[in-house]
């Protein structure tokens, strides 16, 4: 199945932006993924965070699955289903098996990436009682209407049992929802029409260099017989961005609405996801054996992180997030002509006053707090207790000076 | 993920032929001349080797629950130390276990 990736797969070379079919996509880890729907959850409560990100899955998906299964011949349901199972197991999100008809049905989930990743990390310790596989469950939806050739928004789907949950797989119910909704979810089309210009930036050569031999180590990563990606020592999974993007534009518009004094704070917790990425996902994959054998070995050079976090960046299809200045210790500042979390913005709302990518803020805090406040020549474990160390007193704060989905032409984070 | 390093002097050819002895194949992710995988079939459990280093890392399974996952990488570890002393034309001593947790 990762062929049918592949086959579908389109790549932004000057804005290191990555498709398959009309979706953008982008990588990220299990730290990160976490971080992120518990966000979502602590903005808005249990039940109306689960209902958000199913809702972002489900619409993520069926745009997904929708253009995926036009581009093929002609299939009957049974093999469509057998498709977008195995297109969730080869993104690293788990197995699905679905027993399902027009009229709904059920489905079962084996080591969904959210689920299992949950239990992983937190498991030993808190007790869960709520289901952790939103993305599953709106994926679960989206694929029985695809399979069936149904109305858009005609299927729900919610998961019941879960393995973070303490059950040994996953179960969703499968049901009509009585309504319908028009085509929706932001394009690869949508995303071209708002992109400005590319630029190159300080190291450029490098940078670019680094970042394409892990873009093309990642294009031969797929999911194993458990659906499940486990690269650079974390799971992994290749995930659409309108998710993560639909996410967190609902959630700030429901805060803005209801509680907009907290506004402020729901921004600073979805920049705290983009810090958790950069020291997760950009520091694990620095310290993994992978990048020793494709990069280099680390030295213990503030620049030679920044710039590893940059390509990585880029690999991982966030944007061409490039280095505009650099002081030791004292400033760092980034720009990008565009990122994944920008465009979305600028192509689905109004231009905004303010800056929209706080992945890009948090992810720019945490290079630094990687450059200079971890000891690389011990080799260190990345591990939670170290993230909450560093956290402490963080000597630097970041700011978002431009932003595309303000009116800008670039987007631009300064780090002092 | 425990780590360790090829002693330099150990031949990589035949490091890689005793970790097939001891039932780990070639798995994803190898990079030609870069980076090599073997997986342990029944276990899932990973050997990852870098050439240009000699770094060695253990990688445990994702599912390997918590509770058995130090035991998990003693005996990788073990399998490791026997695959590296064959390898050299030595053989392990039985007393001479190594402390995976204190590999560097």
């Amino acid at each position: 199945m990762l062929s049918l990736i592949n086959d579908n797969r389109s790549h932004l070379d000057q804005h290191d932006f990555q498709f398959v079919a009309q979706s953008q996509t982008v990588y990220h880890c299990h730290h990160f993924n976490l971080f992120w729907d518990q966000t979502v959850d602590d903005a808005l409560g249990n039940e109306r965070g689960i209902a958000v990100r199913t809702k972002a899955a489900y619409e993520a998906a069926s745009q997904f699955l929708n253009a995926l299964i036009s581009a093929m011949p002609p299939t009957t349901p049974e093999e469509r289903l057998d498709i977008a199972s195995s297109l969730f197991s080869a993104m690293g999100h788990g197995n699905l098996e679905f027993q399902v008809t027009p009229n709904g049905g059920k489905a079962i989930g084996y080591n969904l990436h959210y689920g299992l990743a949950w239990r992983e990390k937190y498991g030993a310790h808190i007790k869960r009682h709520h289901p952790a596989d939103a993305v599953a469950a709106g994926y679960v939806a989206a694929a029985t209407e695809a399979a069936f050739g149904l109305p858009l928004g005609s299927i729900e789907c919610n998961e019941t049992i879960c393995i973070a949950m303490g059950s040994e797989r996953c179960e969703f119910e499968v049901h009509q929802s009585g309504e319908t909704n028009p085509a929706f979810g932001v394009t690869k089309e949508d995303v071209m029409g708002v992109i400005p210009k590319s630029f190159p930036g300080l190291h450029e050569e490098h940078i670019s260099g680094v970042a394409a031999g892990l873009r093309k180590f990642l294009a031969d990563v797929s999911g194993d017989k458990r659906g499940l990606i486990e690269a650079f020592g974390v799971m992994v999974t290749q995930q659409w961005s309108n998710y993560y993007n639909f996410t967190v534009n609902r959630t700030l518009d429901i805060i803005s609405e209801e509680k907009p004094d907290a506004i402020e704070v729901a921004k600073e917790l979805f920049r705290e996801c983009g810090h958790q990425c950069g020291f997760h996902t950009f520091g694990g994959i620095m310290l993994s054996p992978e990048w020793e054998a494709l990069v280099e070995p680390l030295n213990g050079d503030p620049l030679q992180i920044i710039n590893g976090s940059l390509a990585i960046s880029r690999a991982l299809g966030f944007g061409h997030w490039s280095l505009e200045a650099y002081e030791p210790e004292k400033l760092l500042v980034l720009r990008s002509p565009a990122t994944y979390e920008s465009v979305y913005r600028k192509a689905a709302y109004p231009v905004d006053d303010n800056g929209c990518c706080y992945l890009y803020q948090g992810a720019a805090l945490a290079m630094m707090q990687l450059a200079h406040r971890v000891n690389w020549k011990e080799k260190p474990t990345l591990s939670n207790s170290l993230y909450l160390e560093l956290r402490q007193g963080v000597p630097w704060r970041v700011e978002e000076s431009h932003c595309v989905a303000a009116g800008n032409s670039m987007c631009r984070v300064v780090v002092e | 993920m425990w780590a360790t390093r090829l002693h330099p002097d150990v031949s990589v050819i035949r490091f890689m032929e005793s970790l097939e002895r001891h039932d780990f194949a070639t798995g994803a992710g190898v990079i030609p001349e870069r980076l090599a995988v073997y997986d342990q079939a029944k276990t899932g459990h990973r050997i990852i080797f870098v050439y240009r280093t000699g770094r060695i890392q253990i990688r445990l399974d994702a599912l390997t629950r918590h509770e058995e996952r130090v035991e998990a990488a003693r005996c990788v570890y073990d399998v490791l130390r026997r695959a590296t002393f064959e390898a050299a034309g030595l053989h392990p001593r039985r007393d001479s276990a190594a402390d995976p947790s204190k590999a560097s």
